[in-house]
């Protein structure tokens, strides 16, 4: 996992400007980054609106997984996720798999650390429900 | 370059007035660079023009500003003759011989930010310290959205603003 920290610290030789300004990632940039992350990682689907207990548009209404991203000291990040499994796949190796991607691709793209990510999983989509085929 | 020391005030009266908020407060909104036979001064639009442009030419940028200013832009941009302005997310802050430079950016999904951050300051500092001769202190960049492939609904109009000019 590369650390670059976002404040450009690192050590670049052919740019003196690198010292020059900071940049800033706001949180919403980092949770539809981690949202579309997500789509590319098997067997985890969207989280469908609710209304008391019960999803109108049904499970598999092509909804992304809702994350919620709190960036802190400018290079660190926290996510808070809310997703779908699929029915038959077992939960705990699903959502490993979903944090793993998180880490690693967030801050491949973002340059910031992830140091935590809860999932909150919300539905099993059952397999009649349509797979999502985009996002 | 040194020429008329006799620049026009009311110009740069309305340049100032239609310049950011941060160069409101600053006791003249233009530069001045002594040369002894008078003086050049660069009014703090034309730094954001530059800084606008040249850091929409890197790309992975989308677009630059924030929400409203995007949704005003798209609005203006489809107003025959006018064009969305290319200091839109560009705020600077322009002294005697330095100038300070903060974006607003909305990026592509796939890039590496910092990598694309780092691109935007070089090209943004070499283009204003080419043009204006300012020496540009630093280039704060906010990422306050990433475009993602799907939200290319009116993708294609949002483009035209990035080509022309």
């Amino acid at each position: 996992m590369d650390t670059a920290t976002v404040p450009s610290a690192d050590a670049d030789p052919d740019t003196c400007s690198a010292q020059r300004g900071r940049t800033t990632i706001s949180d919403r940039a980092v949770g539809r980054i981690a949202a579309r992350v997500l789509t590319e990682v098997e067997h985890i689907g969207g989280t469908a609106g609710r209304i008391l207990g019960t999803a109108p548009r049904g499970e598999g209404s092509g909804a992304s997984a809702r994350v919620t991203a709190k960036v802190t000291g400018d290079s660190v990040a926290a996510l808070d996720v809310h997703l779908s499994v699929a029915y038959p796949e077992s939960v705990a190796r699903a959502t490993e798999d979903a944090r793993t991607n998180l880490v690693h691709r967030v801050a491949e793209l973002t340059g910031l650390t992830v140091n935590r990510v809860d999932i909150e999983v919300t539905a099993l989509r059952s397999p009649d429900s349509p797979s999502r085929r985009v996002q | 370059m040194t020429n008329p020391a006799t620049t026009n005030t009311a110009e740069h009266s309305t340049f100032g007035a239609g310049s950011t908020d941060r160069s409101a407060g600053a006791p003249d909104a233009s530069t001045a660079q002594e040369s002894g036979q008078g003086s050049t001064t660069i009014a703090d639009v034309v730094v954001q023009k530059i800084a606008g442009l040249a850091a929409r030419e890197v790309p992975g940028v989308h677009e630059l500003g924030g929400g409203a200013a995007r949704a005003f832009g798209a609005v203006k941009g489809r107003i025959p003759g006018a064009s969305a302005s290319a200091g839109q997310g560009v705020s600077v802050e322009v002294g005697q011989r330095q100038a300070a430079v903060d974006l607003q950016m909305l990026v592509e999904y796939g890039v590496a930010i910092p990598d694309l951050a780092k691109d935007v300051r070089n090209n943004v500092i070499d283009s204003v310290e080419q043009m204006t001769g300012l020496e540009v202190v630093e280039v704060n960049i906010n990422v306050n959205d990433v475009h993602l492939p799907a939200d290319d609904g009116d993708g294609a109009d949002q483009g035209s603003g990035d080509r022309v000019q």
